[in-house]
C-alpha cells in the first residue's frame, strides 16, 4: 500500500487531526470511566421495556398463540412482521462490513463494528419471533434434521420456512465469527491498556493472546478477505430466503419472482436507516463526533437512496405488471389500487409515504449531510419498512381467494408487548455493547489515519 | 501498425459478407429473417448498453480505479445509436405490418366480434398499443442516446479545462442518467422482449435482462482492454485493473445467476400453468437450454474467477470473458427466438449465424473504426480529477 495514492478532492474520513495515541484514548474511554446518567436511563427505559416483552411472552407461551390478534385468515402478523423487520435490519452491518471490504471503501471502517453489532443483536431479536410463534417453543429443536429417534419427522425440505431456519442460523454464525474476528486485535488493545485486573483478564482472554506480530496481521488479513467473500452472499441468501416465505407461501399461487432482490434491496434501505438511528445516538453519547462525520451521515444517506430507489422500482414492476397481468387475484395484493382503498388504507399509505415519499428528500444535499433531518428520515424509514412487511402479509391475507372469510387484523396487547420487548432487549445489548466494546475498529482505522505529511517532516 | 488494421478492416467487411451470404442460403420468409437479425442487434446493443452503464455507474460512486478503462468503454458505447437505429427500423416495419414478430400487434386480438379475440391481451391495451409502443420506444431511444453523448462530450471538456465544476456537471448527469436508465431498462425489457408473449409475465424480468447487459458490457470491456494492452497502445493498463474488471465480471456474473435462479426457482415452485410454459417450451422444444446456460453463465466464470491469480491472468479472464459473451448471446436468443418461431420449431440455423456475423461485423467495424481507424490514439480522461488515482491504483491484496 506503500505507493497508495488518493485524488485531493477526496474528503478526509477522520477530523480533528488526530495520532494514533488520540483514537486509542478515545476508544479506551467510555470503556474505562464510569456510565453517565443518560446510559443509566437509556437502560432503565430498555429494562422495563424488554421485562414488558417477556412478560407477554410467558403469557403466549402459558396460554397459547390465542392471546395473539391472529385468525384462521390472517395466520401470520404481527410476529412475522417483526421477524422480517428485525432480520432486514440485520443486513447492513454484513453489508458494510462485508461487501464494502470488497469494494475498498474506507469510510466504513468508522462505523462497520457497530453496525456488525447491530445485526447480531436484531437477528437475535427476530430468531425469537419464528420460534414463539411455534406455540411449543421447547420443541424448537424440531426443525433441524434431527434423527427420528428424538421424536419426530424429519422436516419438510421442501418448505421455505425450513431454509429460513438454515439460512438464519448460518447468517448468524458467520456474522458473529466475522464481528469477533475483527475484534480480536482491538481486545488486546484494551487488555493492555485497562488496569482493573478483573478487566483484564476477562479481555485477555477474548483477545485469544494476540500479540500484533507481524505474521499474525498476515493472516488477520487473509481471514478477513475470505469470511467477507464468504459473508457477501449470506446478504443475498438470508432475504432472498425470507422473500420465498412471502412468496411462497402467504397466498398459494402468488408468487412475484421480483421478491428476492427487492427484499434484499429493502432489507439493506431498513438496515441502514437503523444505523443511522443507531449512530446518531452513539456519536453524540460517546463522543464520536470526529470518527463519524458528516461524510459518513452523507454516505449511508446514499446508499440509502439507491437502496429505496431499487425498492421504489420494484413496487412500480409490481403495480404494473399486476395489472397487466389481468388476473383478477392480483387486484387485492399489497400493492394495488384496492389495496389503497380498502380497510388496511392506513398501512398501504403509510407504506407510500415513509418508503417512497420521505426519503426522496435525501436527493437534497443539505438534508442529505445534516445529521437533524438524517436521524428523522431514518426513523421514518424504520416505520415505513415495518410497513411493509406488514402490509405483504396481512394486506395479501385479509383478502385471500375465499371472500367469505376476508376478515380484518387488531393486534392484542400482547403481540404490542413481546415487540416493544425486542426493542428493549435490543437496546440492553446495543447499550452493554457500547460500554463494553471497543465500538470502532481502531486497529482498522488507523491504517487510513495519514501520518504526518511529508512536508510537514521536511520543514523540521 | 496501420497495415495491420486494413488488413482487420478487410476481415471484417469479408465476415460481413459471409453473413449476408448464410442468410440468404436459408431462404427464409421475411418474418423469420428479420427475427434471426432482431436477436443479434439487440444483444449487441445490449452490450453497447452496458458499457455505458458501466461507465455511468464508474462516475456515480466516484470511483478512482476506473478512469484510464473510459476510453474503452466510451468507444464500445459508440454502436449504441446504430443499434438503437437497427432496432427502431424492426420495431417500425412491425408496427407498419410489413413483418409480424410481436402477437399483440394483431388487430384482430383487440376486436370482441373476431373470432381470434383474445380478452387477456385486450385488457392489456392500454399499454400494448402501437402508438404507445412506439413513443416508448422512441423515449429509450433518444434518452440514451442523449446521455451518452453528454457524458462523453462533458468528459472531454473536462480534459481540457480539468475545473472541479465540469467534473461536478459529469457527476450530476451521470447521477441522472443512472435513475433514467432504472426506470427505462425495464420496460425495455418488458417492451422489447417480454411482450413478444403477451400472454407470460414476471415482474424481475426487466433485472434478469438489465444483468445480462452489465455481465456483456464488461466481458467485452475486458477483452477490449487486454486486447490493446497485447498490441501495446494501452500501457496504462495493469494486472491491478484487470483483476478488478475481473471482479466485476465475476460479481455480475452472479448477479445474473442469481436473477435467473430467483425467476425459475419461484415458477416451479408455483408451478402454475399459465407461468410454466415459458420453462416448458424451452425444455421440451429447445433441448432444456434454459439449464445447459447455467455452464458458460455461471459455472465457467465462477470456477474460472475465484481463484484471487486467475483474476489477473489476461489469458484466463479473456476467456472467460469470452465464454461468457457466448453464453449469453445464447441467453438473448433463447429468451426471445422461442417466443416468434412458431412454425419454424429449429434450433439455431445457418440464417441465425449469418444474422450474428453481419451484426457482429456492424458491431466490431463501429468500435474498430473508433478505436483505430481514424488513427486517433486511445485519449485518456487525464482531466479527470482521480485520473491520477486509476494510473497509480495498486491492488492492495495481490
Amino acid at each position: 500500500m506503500s505507493n497508495h495514492y488518493e485524488s485531493p478532492i477526496r474528503n478526509p474520513l477522520i477530523l480533528g487531526k488526530k495520532t494514533f495515541k488520540n483514537i486509542t484514548n478515545d476508544i479506551l474511554k467510555p470503556i474505562k470511566n464510569k456510565a453517565g446518567n443518560l446510559w443509566w436511563i437509556a437502560l432503565f427505559i430498555s429494562v422495563l421495556a424488554f421485562l414488558w416483552g417477556i412478560m407477554c411472552i410467558f403469557y403466549t407461551i402459558g396460554t397459547g398463540i390465542g392471546v395473539w390478534g391472529l385468525n384462521k385468515t390472517i395466520n401470520w402478523a404481527w410476529d412475522i412482521t417483526n421477524f422480517v423487520w428485525w432480520v432486514g435490519i440485520g443486513h447492513a452491518g454484513t453489508l458494510i462490513s462485508a461487501v464494502l471490504l470488497l469494494f475498498r471503501q474506507k469510510w466504513r471502517l468508522s462505523i462497520n463494528r457497530s453496525a456488525e453489532a447491530m445485526t447480531i443483536f436484531a437477528v437475535i431479536q427476530a430468531g425469537l419471533f419464528p420460534i414463539i410463534h411455534m406455540g411449543r417453543p421447547w420443541n424448537a429443536h424440531w426443525v433441524l434434521p434431527i434423527p427420528n429417534q428424538f421424536g419426530t419427522l424429519w422436516p419438510n425440505f421442501n418448505s421455505p420456512l425450513l431454509w429460513d431456519v438454515f439460512a438464519i442460523s448460518t447468517y448468524f454464525s458467520v456474522s458473529t465469527v466475522f464481528w469477533f474476528m475483527g475484534l480480536i486485535p482491538d481486545f488486546a488493545m484494551i487488555r493492555d491498556r485497562i488496569s482493573n485486573p478483573f478487566q483484564k483478564k476477562i479481555y485477555s482472554i477474548l483477545s485469544f493472546g494476540w500479540g500484533g506480530t507481524s505474521k499474525e496481521w498476515k493472516r488477520f488479513e487473509e481471514i478477513s478477505l475470505i469470511l467477507a467473500g464468504l459473508c457477501t452472499p449470506l446478504v443475498f441468501s438470508v432475504h432472498t430466503i425470507v422473500s420465498f416465505d412471502f412468496s411462497t407461501s402467504v397466498i398459494k399461487g402468488w408468487h412475484s419472482t421480483i421478491f428476492p432482490p427487492y427484499f434484499v434491496a429493502g432489507a439493506i434501505f431498513s438496515g441502514f436507516a437503523m444505523v443511522q438511528t443507531l449512530l446518531g445516538v452513539a456519536r453524540k453519547v460517546l463522543s464520536l463526533e470526529s470518527y463519524i462525520t458528516r461524510n459518513h451521515i452523507e454516505y449511508m444517506n446514499m446508499i440509502i437512496l439507491l437502496t429505496g430507489g431499487i425498492v421504489f422500482l420494484a413496487y412500480i414492476s409490481e403495480f404494473i405488471l399486476a395489472w397487466y397481468s389481468g388476473s383478477p387475484f392480483e387486484k387485492f395484493i399489497y400493492f394495488s389500487k384496492e389495496a389503497a382503498k380498502g380497510p388496511f388504507w392506513w398501512a398501504f399509505w403509510a407504506l407510500i409515504i415513509c418508503n417512497i415519499i420521505i426519503p426522496q428528500f435525501l436527493w437534497i444535499r443539505s438534508i442529505r449531510r445534516s445529521f437533524f433531518w438524517s436521524y428523522v428520515i431514518a426513523i421514518i424509514i424504520n416505520i415505513g419498512m415495518w410497513f411493509e412487511r406488514f402490509d405483504i402479509i396481512v394486506l395479501n391475507l385479509s383478502h385471500d381467494y375465499l371472500p367469505s372469510s376476508w376478515t380484518g387484523f387488531i393486534p392484542s396487547f400482547v403481540d404490542v408487548g413481546i415487540f416493544i420487548g425486542t426493542i428493549g432487549l435490543f437496546f440492553i445489548l446495543y447499550l452493554l455493547y457500547i460500554r463494553t466494546f471497543p465500538v470502532i475498529s481502531q486497529s482498522e482505522l488507523k491504517t487510513i489515519l495519514k501520518p504526518k505529511k511529508e512536508d510537514e517532516l521536511n520543514n523540521k | 501498425m496501420k497495415y495491420q488494421f486494413t488488413i482487420i478492416k478487410k476481415i471484417i467487411i469479408l465476415i460481413m459478407i459471409i453473413g449476408v451470404i448464410f442468410i440468404f442460403l436459408d431462404k427464409l420468409e421475411k418474418n423469420n429473417l428479420f427475427i434471426g437479425l432482431y436477436v443479434p442487434i439487440f444483444y449487441f446493443t445490449s452490450i453497447s448498453l452496458g458499457s455505458l452503464l458501466f461507465l455511468g455507474i464508474q462516475n456515480v460512486s466516484k470511483s478512482g480505479w476506473s478512469i484510464i478503462i473510459y476510453p474503452v468503454m466510451e468507444k464500445i458505447t459508440s454502436f449504441l445509436p446504430y443499434g438503437f437505429f437497427m432496432i427502431f427500423i424492426i420495431l417500425l416495419l412491425n408496427s407498419m405490418g410489413f413483418i409480424h414478430m410481436f402477437h399483440w400487434m394483431d388487430y384482430n386480438l383487440y376486436d370482441i366480434n373476431s373470432n381470434k379475440y383474445d380478452n387477456i391481451i385486450a385488457n392489456k391495451k392500454l399499454f400494448l398499443n402501437i402508438p404507445f409502443f412506439l413513443i416508448r420506444s422512441v423515449v429509450y431511444t433518444l434518452g440514451c442516446i442523449f446521455f451518452y453523448s453528454k457524458i462523453k462530450k462533458l468528459s472531454c471538456k473536462l480534459d481540457k479545462t480539468s475545473s472541479l465544476s465540469d467534473y461536478k456537471k459529469l457527476y450530476s448527469i451521470s447521477v441522472i442518467f443512472i435513475i433514467f436508465f432504472s426506470f427505462i431498462s425495464t420496460f425495455i425489457a418488458w417492451d422489447w422482449i417480454m411482450s413478444l408473449n403477451p400472454h407470460w409475465f414476471s415482474t424481475l424480468f426487466g433485472w434478469y435482462v438489465l444483468s445480462s447487459y452489465l455481465v456483456t458490457g464488461i466481458g467485452l470491456i475486458t477483452i477490449i482492454s487486454i486486447y490493446l494492452n497485447k498490441t501495446g497502445i494501452f500501457p496504462l493498463f495493469r494486472k491491478d485493473h484487470l483483476h478488478d474488471l475481473s471482479k466485476y465480471l465475476f460479481s455480475s456474473s452472479l448477479l445474473w445467476t442469481y436473477f435467473w435462479f430467483s425467476q425459475f426457482l419461484l415458477y416451479w415452485y408455483g408451478n402454475v400453468p399459465e407461468e410454466i410454459y415459458y420453462f416448458l417450451k424451452r425444455e421440451e422444444i429447445y433441448n432444456s437450454i434454459h439449464f445447459w446456460i447455467l455452464i458458460p453463465n455461471f459455472i465457467i466464470p465462477f470456477f474460472g474467477l475465484i481463484k484471487s491469480k486467475n483474476k489477473s491472468n489476461p489469458i484466463i479472464v479473456g476467456t472467460v470473458s469470452f465464454v461468457l459473451l457466448i453464453g449469453h448471446y445464447i441467453n438473448t436468443y433463447y429468451l426471445i427466438v422461442p417466443e416468434i418461431y412458431q412454425e419454424r420449431k429449429i434450433n439455431f440455423g445457418i440464417s441465425d449465424l449469418g444474422s450474428l456475423l453481419l451484426v457482429g461485423g456492424i458491431f466490431i467495424y463501429v468500435l474498430f473504426y473508433n478505436l483505430f481507424f481514424n488513427n486517433k490514439k486511445l485519449k485518456h480522461h487525464v482531466g479527470n480529477p482521480f485520473f491520477k488515482e486509476s494510473k497509480k491504483y495498486k491492488y492492495p491484496y495481490m
